[in-house]
């Protein structure tokens, strides 16, 4: 068996009497992109701040690549890019020098600029002060960023979080070319459509404590319910909706005499999605 | 230490700074100001002492003994006239005897002689002016003080020669040179803070010592070249150049701390600008007490900036010697040390 790119374990972190994260453990292996999914306050954004050596952790051990992230800090951290939930770059300087100056601190002296320039898209754009960017722009130079060092790793923390559709798609694209790369992907999101279609596995996290990990498909086999929606016409020619839970004893049955007794206008089948199995596992919803 | 890291660090900050417009604009606009305030200040002391004098008797003998005394004198043709030169500041200070001075002494009166003074007239003026009535009353008298006076002057003898007011606040421009670009550090860093670019650097190898050797660097180099560089302008090295050049950089290594722990404090420009403005204030005090001695009292000697402003001024006025300001040097250095430990302290607590 490979050694995975991350191997967590115990891994705990408390403010004062609130613990974050409590004693969690996962392993992520090479090439896999790992979604961490949690509501806010969850715990999500202080475990990728052990992993990436910006907090300490108070009890439990993270290995990437092989090395111990409180011991080999700096030699983790140059195989390592980070894309931060809010937007930190320095606004006064447009994006070939926000991308060179961080190049420079990687020492990455053939970095590729137009090509990493043009795979975020802002061509034309490159010498403008980042000040004069939209929030979409922000965010696709923060993941450029993130990618000077052609990383083994990749941590991205809701990356896209509050974007349009076209930046949030670009993003997405991204992140699938650096997963065809090679590179190991942890994503922290609430978003559950981006994490079940970018993901291979996801974990929940919530209140500091892993509660489900495994492939989407895997959890919605194990948690989920699947369905049938109808909507039939009901009487005085109104539009009734009928759901029918499939996988039961009751289900042929059921959907018989649906065909037999209603007149059914529309028929289709449904997954849960994660943030049902969510809410399942945890009482709380992804999203507030 | 990875100076590999530090070094675009410091220059990105440089480039930050100067692209930042208001910071540019101070700068230059601070050279500029002080290098003109300097030039345009008079070279020399006007160390003559305008008197005036109302006396209705032996007007002529008054006159001969104060030309030997070296004070020339306006005569005023009333007491009002006198009171009118005073208050339009034509002269410093007026005496005016009274018409029956004789008659009062011979009678074994005390005669009652009134000195005209503005109210913004330092102390010493007065006593000097009590002590000229008494003189003059004497003169008229004929009645010599039964003493012999003995000057003896330590140190270099100015007298002629005293120092213009413009050279005497050499610490001054000194001083906002060197906290003036406090500010622009200041606001670096607490941008950094606060728009969390820190973080970004804090997950590439860059470690938190290798970001505040940057910043340390950063700030002493603007400050030290700006001091050095106002310095140079207006002719403060003339005299000791290496002395003040080192206490410009121990001033710098301090003004950097403070630079520190208002970047610390501060979450923005005007919060920098909020905290900085009384250090700055306080900062200049003794350099005050140096351009008006008198003004303040020895406890300005806990103000740090007082060990840079008296080393300037011995080193650029008096031409002191290392054996001369050594000390303060050295107190430079341990403040400047202290404040920098403090500062790193806190600020590693910051960025953590």
């Amino acid at each position: 068996m490979t050694q995975p790119a991350i191997h967590v374990q115990d891994l705990t972190y408390r403010y004062g009497s609130l613990t974050a994260v409590d004693k969690i453990s996962f392993d992520v292996g090479e090439g896999e992109i790992l979604g961490f999914l949690g509501p806010n306050g969850a715990g999500k954004t202080t475990t990728l701040s052990m992993l990436t050596g910006q907090l300490r952790p108070q009890e439990g051990q993270a290995i990437l690549l092989g090395m111990d992230i409180t011991q080999k800090t700096a030699q983790i951290q140059s195989q390592i890019g980070v894309c931060f939930e809010t937007a930190n770059l320095y606004e006064g300087m447009n994006a070939v020098e926000n991308l060179r100056f961080f190049a420079r601190l990687f020492g990455v002296r053939n970095l590729d600029m137009d090509s990493l320039i043009r795979r975020v898209g802002l061509e034309g754009r490159e010498r403008d002060r980042v000040e004069g960017y939209s929030k979409g722009m922000k965010q696709r130079l923060m993941i450029a960023r993130a990618l000077v060092n052609q990383p083994c790793i990749l941590f991205l923390d809701e990356p896209t979080e509050g974007l349009d559709p076209v930046s949030a798609e670009a993003i997405r694209n991204l992140i699938i070319e650096e997963q065809q790369r090679g590179a190991t992907i942890f994503l922290t999101t609430h978003d559950m459509l981006e994490a079940d279609r970018l993901s291979d596995r996801v974990a929940f996290i919530s209140q500091g404590r892993i509660v489900a990990l495994d492939t989407p498909h895997n959890l919605k086999q194990q948690y989920g319910k699947r369905l049938v929606k109808a909507q039939v016409t009901g009487e005085e020619g109104r539009l009734e909706a009928r759901e029918i839970t499939l996988d039961t004893p009751h289900t042929a049955e059921a959907l018989q005499k649906l065909f037999s007794q209603e007149q059914v206008v529309t028929i289709h089948s449904e997954e849960a999605s994660l943030e049902d199995i969510f809410i399942q596992l945890t009482g709380q919803r992804l999203t507030q | 230490m990875n100076w590999s890291t530090i070094y675009p660090l410091v220059a990105k900050d440089l480039k930050l700074f100067f692209r930042d417009r208001f910071f540019a604009f101070i700068t230059v606009l601070g050279l500029v100001t002080y290098a003109a305030f300097y030039l345009v200040m008079p070279r020399t002391v006007d160390e003559t002492i305008g008197l005036g004098l109302y006396s209705p008797v032996l007007p002529e003998q008054i006159a001969e003994a104060m030309e030997e005394e070296g004070e020339p004198l306006i005569f005023a043709e009333s007491e009002s006239v006198l009171r009118q030169l005073v208050l339009d500041r034509e002269i410093s200070a007026g005496i005016a005897l009274p018409e029956d001075l004789f008659e009062q002494l011979i009678g074994g009166n005390r005669p009652i002689v009134t000195i005209y003074l503005m109210s913004d007239a330092p102390e010493d003026l007065q006593e000097v002016m009590d002590v000229l009535a008494e003189m003059m009353v004497l003169a008229i008298t004929d009645t010599p003080l039964n003493i012999e006076v003995n000057e003896e002057v330590l140190g270099p003898d100015m007298v002629g020669q005293q120092i213009p007011l413009r050279d005497r606040m050499l610490p001054l421009f000194a001083i906002f040179a060197l906290m003036m670009e406090t500010f622009g550090l200041a606001a670096l860093l607490s941008q950094e803070i606060h728009t969390r670019t820190i973080n970004a650097l804090l997950v590439t190898p860059m470690r938190v010592r290798e970001v505040i050797t940057a910043k340390g660097i950063t700030g002493l180099a603007l400050s030290f070249s700006q001091a050095a560089l106002l310095m140079l302008i207006i002719g403060g090295f003339q005299q000791r150049p290496l002395i003040i050049l080192v206490t410009l950089l121990l001033g710098a290594l301090l003004v950097t701390a403070i630079g520190f722990l208002m970047g610390a404090a501060g979450k923005d420009l005007l919060s920098v600008m909020g905290i900085g403005i009384p250090v700055f204030i306080l900062f200049s005090m003794p350099t005050i007490g140096i351009a008006f001695p008198g003004v303040l009292t020895r406890w300005a000697r806990i103000i740090p900036s007082y060990f840079i402003a008296d080393t300037i001024h011995q080193a650029a006025n008096f031409g002191a010697g290392w054996a001369q300001v050594w000390q303060n040097l050295v107190i430079l250095l341990v403040i400047g040390l202290i404040l920098s430990w403090a500062s790193v302290f806190v600020l590693k607590r910051k960025f953590q």
